[in-house]
């Protein structure tokens, strides 16, 4: 569905991709795994045309994005954000429906969509009318993960989107993802760093480092056949339960 | 460049804007009379403007412009009509440098100097009002100084003159060459000049020989032992034209000339700046004993509150016509500059160095282009008003953070549909913020317009200081500390209720 074709892109002259190549198939979740860094933002970034790379293009369903075509592909894209990127003037419901207001959708098809995707993530309905800042963490994150799902995309980008969660909403959160991704027949591209969350949610694990992939494949063969010391270091680094 | 081109059109539509607004506002237009910022000048004006009133003409006194050459100017342009001028400040300040000569300008008849310029003086009001030097009797007595000359014996002396005075070329300029004395001299306005003599601040300033205060404080009228200064004859000026087109309002005038005195005219300055009677009452009184006008019975009774009222209303004109259309250009500037980096640096720099320059100089600066009265100092106003304006709309959206401006990209916003929904919204305290710091210098640098005959609260302020009447200095202090204050928590108010960027 997704391909990234010989990309090269740095910051401020800088160099982290070079000749990057990564095919995201639809109908699957795919997780963009690495340390601070590596890349996995912005490889995010310059799918939604966000950054323009300097050589090679992206590809969305076979055909290369230019600066006109990005459009379109953002209509079809739900996009979480790293931290929720929530606008703080708007209240809940407002941010949520911001893009079906501007769609001209009907007021009871929104309402419609809001009941049942509130439920989904289980945010009680009068959350809504509060604004960003009267949210709790756990909140604002269902709210932002609300607005990437409000257009029913059939792509999801979802950049780290249990980060700087408590542990136990954080396991309830990942459980619902579970459940609505399974529902819902998505492609999806999550990015997190961490590798039993990836593992959980995912059917494709892709490691990075240095904007170079290291390995991919499904978490079994990162575990049976660790391409290098770096990736046994990065799945080991997970402290277990005292016994 | 073309971020050039259009910024300056789009500042030239901004004062178009203005001088329509102003257009619209004097579309009927009274006659006019000027005077300066001295009493006595004050006084003549009013008579004037009075006895033209009383003979039924619509008449307005624009008080205080300012110094000779600014009225000069501004009766030769026709931003007024008349005012009263001294025939030595023609001769020796304001021909100079006409083709006229040195010897021509001393002995020529005035109508004939004049001329070339179209103007025309009526006869003298009757009387002469010299430039001579004063001190205080007892500093005089103590250091023996009855002539010019022995001030040669002094040249430690302080002296403090009137800022017009010193720089004219019949005035400290020449006496100083003429008497070869040794002292510098300080300006000052004249009013406080007296007031600095008093307290024993200065030792010698300049008089005008028909100032009240030469009696009241009993100083010491220092002889002009080498007969430097000229004899100044007060005479009313005008446009020759006024004598094809309103030949009637020239005559209604004619009674004026040689009506006063040195000693009429002295007593009035003394009622007036002394005895503290307004302006418009001395003035109505004096022309009903002589010319026996009859009391206006239409007429309002002198109320501090009707002065308010109007002056409140001159001053809210000023600040509210030059703050919206600095609103209607600053918005859409500063989001120019948010969204370009070189248009911005430019549209800031531009902006910022009109700020740097005191606010009187702005005003004067107005004068050559745009003359006197409300318009030049709308446009002083507005120009004031644009970089906090354009300043904080920039920093507003520039302050957004960059995980909000790609999340409203991400999401299929428009370029505008950002701007409206998210980027003004986030800015919006930033811009009121600018907006209130735009509204309160405004307040303040419109009490100033007065100096050039835009009214406002400066006006009571400008009279009381020439009056050395705090009364009616705080007539103008305090409603313009009131609406400042007003504004502020308007704005404040309003700065709560909106979204701060995140």
């Amino acid at each position: 569905m997704i391909r990234f074709d010989s990309i090269s892109f740095g910051f401020d002259g800088g160099s982290l991709f070079r000749d990057f190549d990564l095919r995201i198939e639809a109908a699957g979740t795919t997780a963009l795994m690495g340390s601070s860094g590596s890349g996995k933002s912005t490889l995010l970034r310059l799918l939604l045309g966000l950054l323009i790379p300097q050589r090679g293009q992206v590809v969305f369903q076979g055909e290369p994005l230019r600066a006109g075509s990005f459009d379109q592909l953002r209509q079809r894209t739900g996009y979480l954000i790293q931290g929720g990127g929530l606008f703080p003037h708007l209240s809940a419901t407002d941010n949520i429906t911001l893009m079906a207001r501007r769609r001209g959708w009907q007021p009871s098809r929104i309402e419609r969509r809001l009941d049942k995707l509130s439920e989904l993530v289980q945010l009680e309905p009068k959350l809504l009318d509060r604004k960003p800042g009267q949210l709790s963490g756990g909140q604002r994150q269902r709210v932002a993960l609300l607005r990437a799902l409000m257009l029913d995309p059939d792509l999801l980008l979802l950049d780290e989107p249990f980060s700087a969660l408590d542990p136990v909403i954080r396991f309830q959160l990942q459980e619902e993802l579970k459940t609505l991704i399974g529902s819902l027949n998505k492609t999806v591209l999550l990015v997190t760093h961490d590798v039993a969350e990836a593992a959980w949610l995912a059917d494709h694990l892709v490691l990075l480092e240095d904007g170079a992939i290291v390995q991919q494949g499904q978490f079994q063969q990162f575990r049976n056949q660790p391409a290098s010391p770096f990736v046994e270091q990065f799945l080991a680094a997970a402290r277990p339960l005292p016994q | 460049m073309t971020s050039v081109r259009k910024l300056t059109s789009m500042l030239l539509f901004g004062c178009y804007l203005l001088m329509f607004v102003s257009q619209v506002g004097a579309a009927t237009r009274p006659i006019i009379v000027g005077s300066k910022n001295f009493t006595e000048s004050v006084i003549l004006g009013e008579l004037v403007t009075q006895l033209l009133i009383a003979r039924g003409f619509a008449a307005e006194h624009r008080q205080a412009l300012g110094g000779s050459r600014i009225l000069w100017n501004a009766l030769q342009r026709g931003d007024i009509d008349f005012y009263p001028e001294y025939s030595g400040t023609l001769r020796f300040e304001l021909l100079v440098g006409s083709d006229a000569g040195a010897d021509q300008l001393a002995a020529a008849p005035l109508q004939q100097l004049l001329k070339p310029f179209g103007i025309v003086a009526m006869e003298s009001f009757g009387f002469v009002n010299n430039y001579a030097l004063g001190m205080q009797e007892s500093r005089a007595q103590e250091l023996a100084i009855r002539r010019v000359s022995d001030l040669l014996k002094h040249p430690g002396l302080r002296i403090g003159v009137s800022n017009e005075f010193l720089h004219r070329s019949d005035g400290w300029p020449g006496l100083k060459a003429a008497y070869q004395l040794p002292q510098d001299a300080i300006g000052l306005d004249h009013d406080l000049a007296y007031r600095g003599l008093v307290a024993g601040d200065l030792d010698l300033i300049d008089l005008y020989t028909t100032d009240a205060e030469i009696s009241y404080y009993q100083l010491r009228v220092i002889e002009d032992d080498r007969g430097y200064f000229p004899n100044y004859h007060a005479r009313l000026l005008y446009r020759q034209q006024m004598a094809e087109t309103w030949p009637e309002v020239l005559k209604s005038l004619q009674p004026l000339e040689g009506l006063l005195g040195e000693a009429e005219i002295s007593r009035l300055n003394s009622l007036n700046k002394l005895q503290k009677q307004p302006t418009e009452q001395v003035a109505i009184e004096f022309l009903q004993q002589r010319l026996q006008i009859k009391a206006d019975p239409d007429r309002p009774a002198h109320s501090i509150w009707r002065a308010i009222w109007t002056t409140t209303g001159q001053q809210l004109f000023l600040v509210g016509v030059s703050l919206s259309v600095a609103l209607l250009l600053g918005l859409p500037l500063g989001i120019w500059a948010a969204k370009n980096r070189v248009a911005g640096q430019l549209i800031l720099g531009i902006t910022g160095a009109i700020q740097t320059i005191p606010s009187l100089a702005l005003l004067v600066f107005m004068i050559p282009l745009l003359g006197i009265g409300t318009l030049p100092a709308l446009v002083a106003l507005f120009a004031y008003s644009l970089l906090p304006i354009i300043r904080n709309t920039e920093a507003g959206l520039s302050g957004i953070s960059a995980d909000l401006r790609e999340t409203a990209v991400a999401l299929g916003l428009t370029a505008r549909e950002q701007l409206w929904h998210i980027e003004l919204p986030l800015a919006s305290r930033m811009i009121v913020a600018g907006i209130k710091t735009a509204a309160v210098i405004n307040i303040g640098t419109a009490t100033l317009g007065a100096l050039i005959g835009a009214g406002g609260y400066g006006q009571p302020i400008l009279a009381g200081i020439r009056l050395d009447d705090t009364g009616l200095i705080l007539q103008g202090a305090i409603p313009a500390a009131v609406m400042a204050f007003l504004v502020q928590g308007l704005f404040g108010w309003l700065e709560q209720r909106l979204p701060g960027a995140s």
